[in-house]
């Protein structure tokens, strides 16, 4: 209670709504509230105050925001068949890269030139061909450039080898930048 | 009392890892209504929320359970709310301070009656959920962790990373102005009509 004005202060009366009163001091204020209108109104201003905040309703929350952080965090047996789609999404990203560089490495090592199969289906497109070409450079010059530096490898080892390790980066990466996405946009 | 999330959470270390769901049920409104107050935006506030789940999942392990889970999550978001804010320029804080002096007068002005108590209960929750908002974050948060997050002093402290003074200081000055800004409300809109 303050000397000064014989009244309660405001910090000794939220104090002792908040339970936060040395035993004494809460008798010195509940002896002066009972005696005191005015500190006994603040109080009971003070009170109101508090039980109307208590009352405060909580936000709503998105009913599915449970099932995002589950499926986030790969917790969740029962997750969407959108999401677990999803999930092979990166994993199939990177077996077409390492099918993709099977077929390129057989195509550089000229097993499937002119055989009767190839020439019965005729010429690939020019795009298929622009692909495959790009492809089977991009492997070229990179097993070159490995074997050349690791005479350990072979040419082909040295450029498989490496497209695997690339196409298994390329998974885990789109496979992160999916996971992180399902947890701030799936709703 | 021992700490419901705690047997949870022993749960969790025992090999039952979706038994997290359960916290997430337990602390999702009141983590999000305390995000939504610190952000004042729906999307960012419930980006923030998972996040803070997520965070705290790959972090269980460091929870030694000294304090509740509830004050060591809300910790987790806090610091993300506020590294957020951090990154608005200009739109965090702050407005200015009442002295000390018009506090204390308070007991003097009687005339303010309860008039908190004469509103009707749906116009006073929305009046006090705006002028809540309407608080600078040093009155805000603390008054937001103590209300909703139903926190002690010792425990809004360990989440803001205060000293307990500045803490109590914050949550007084905060009610007292949270009051009268509600009351300078209600006497506005009692001189309209």
């Amino acid at each position: 209670m303050s000397t000064a004005n014989l009244h309660c202060t405001s910090a000794q009366l939220q104090a002792k709504l908040d339970g936060r009163l040395e035993p004494e001091e809460r008798a010195q204020v509940e002896n002066h509230l009972r005696q005191c209108p005015s500190c006994s109104r603040a109080y009971a201003s003070f009170s109101s105050l508090d039980a109307s905040l208590r009352k405060l309703p909580l936000s709503g929350v998105n009913a599915s925001l449970t099932q995002n952080v589950l499926n986030a965090l790969r917790l969740d047996s029962r997750a969407s068949l959108l999401y677990r789609f999803l999930l092979f999404v990166p994993y199939a990203f990177g077996l077409l890269i390492v099918l993709g560089t099977i077929a390129a490495a057989f195509l550089w090592s000229g097993a499937f030139q002119e055989t009767p199969a190839a020439q019965t289906i005729g010429e690939p497109s020019q795009a298929i061909g622009a692909v495959s070409e790009a492809v089977r450079s991009f492997s070229v010059g990179l097993a070159q450039w490995i074997s050349e530096y690791f005479p350990f490898f072979s040419q082909r080892a040295a450029g498989i080898s490496l497209l695997l390790l690339l196409a298994l980066l390329c998974g885990a990466g789109v496979d992160r930048l999916i996971g992180r996405k399902m947890v701030v946009r799936t709703r | 009392m021992r700490d419901a999330d705690l047997t949870v959470i022993e749960e969790i270390r025992g090999g039952n890892p979706r038994r997290f769901a359960l916290l997430v049920d337990r602390h999702k409104e009141r983590a999000m209504t305390l995000a939504l107050r610190l952000t004042g935006e729906r999307v960012e506030a419930e980006e923030l929320v998972q996040d803070a789940f997520l965070r705290s999942y790959q972090r269980l392990d460091q929870f030694r359970g000294d304090s509740r889970f509830g004050t060591w999550f809300y910790r987790i978001l806090y610091n993300l709310c506020m590294t957020r804010l951090a990154r608005r320029k200009g739109n965090v804080e702050l407005l200015p301070l009442d002295d000390d002096a018009g506090l204390d007068a308070l007991a003097a002005a009687s005339e303010e009656v309860s008039a908190l108590e004469q509103l009707e209960e749906g116009e006073m929750r929305t009046m006090l959920s705006d002028e809540l908002n309407r608080l600078p974050e040093r009155f805000k948060i603390p008054l937001t962790l103590f209300y909703v997050q139903e926190m002690s002093y010792e425990e809004i402290a360990a989440v803001t990373g205060l000293p307990l003074g500045t803490v109590k200081t914050n949550l007084f000055r905060g009610r007292n102005q949270l009051k009268k800004n509600v009351l300078a409300r209600l006497h506005e809109e009692v001189m309209r009509s």
